[in-house]
């Protein structure tokens, strides 16, 4: 059975902390000009980087996007199919 | 050589979005033109609930190119009308067949268009996502960044217009983004470039075909 522990609850904001950076290190590569049309919203690059600073809704979209992305890459399951 | 198969379009233009999606339609309105398709352009603001209605309770239409916002269970017009709705009356989409360029629509609306006898329907369970470049703001074809997310999209429907089926349309979509996925991981891309991989793959695993794959338009 699992326990989640203080400890745990700490672990877990560390590495949203760490993904959060890795994904806004990610966003400051976007270039300067772009839109980014996310449903039916638009967003600037200033946009992404403070939506995903603050952690709200629209920034946890983009990191899980963001994650999903580089998992699949890490594991070559982005190569599947091809 | 003129066929006596129909085409509706819709594609409002009421913000950023969807004018991209405007402007993006123009190659693939020519082509069914080319082919002898009956297009009907529900273009700006004609893409309204009233004119959608009408020719879809006309039974003239064979193929819908839907283009606009969407959600699980809507898919809209201009000005975010909505034009079809999970769990209205669908009777009359029977017997057609569908392309949904739009966000979701596929989790909920598009299994039930299926199930209310819609042929085939392609679309994208999950948000669809494009860049854009703000230099190209009054140029949408010319946009280096779109091109990269809707020449793929396109390819679902120019395919179809070719006599192919759903299945061929689908899989030529797939393989048109993985190939500018790969392009954009490779070395042969820009920093600015790969920084967009992430959307596009979340195109290609959001884009999905329910129905009869082996129909035709």
């Amino acid at each position: 059975m699992q326990t989640h522990t203080s400890s745990n609850h700490t672990e877990d904001a560390v590495l949203a902390d760490q993904l959060r950076e890795l994904v806004l290190e990610r966003l400051k590569r976007l270039p300067e000009d772009m839109e980014m049309s996310i449903g039916d919203m638009d967003y600037s690059k200033k946009d992404l980087l403070s939506h995903v600073t603050d952690g709200d809704t629209v920034g946890k979209e983009v990191v899980e996007m963001q994650i999903e992305f580089l998992q699949d890459l890490a594991s070559g399951h982005i190569y599947a199919d091809e | 050589m003129p066929t006596n198969k129909h085409i509706l379009f819709t594609r409002p233009n009421h913000d950023p979005t969807t004018n991209y999606l405007y402007y993006w339609c123009d190659s693939i309105i020519s082509l069914a033109n080319s082919k002898g398709f009956v297009v009907h352009d529900l273009a700006k603001s004609k893409a309204n609930k009233n004119n959608f209605d009408s020719h879809i309770k006309a039974r003239t239409i064979n193929f819908i190119f839907l283009n606009g916002h969407g959600n699980e269970d809507t898919m809209c017009g201009y000005n975010d009308e909505p034009l079809i709705e999970a769990g209205s009356d669908l009777s009359h989409f029977k017997g057609l067949s569908l392309y949904v360029r739009s966000c979701q629509v596929m989790q909920n609306l598009g299994k039930e268009l299926v199930s209310s006898g819609v042929v085939a329907c392609i679309g994208y369970g999950r948000k669809f996502n494009f860049f854009r470049s703000t230099s190209y703001t009054t140029h949408p074809l010319q946009d280096p960044y779109a091109r990269i997310f809707l020449e793929p999209s396109n390819l679902v429907v120019s395919t179809l217009l070719k006599g192919n089926t759903f299945s061929d349309a689908f899989s030529r979509s797939q393989q048109a983004m993985k190939k500018n996925l790969q392009h954009l991981l490779s070395g042969a891309s820009s920093p600015d470039e790969r920084s967009m991989a992430f959307a596009l793959y979340i195109n290609i695993k959001g884009q999905v075909a329910y129905g009869d794959l082996s129909a035709r338009i």
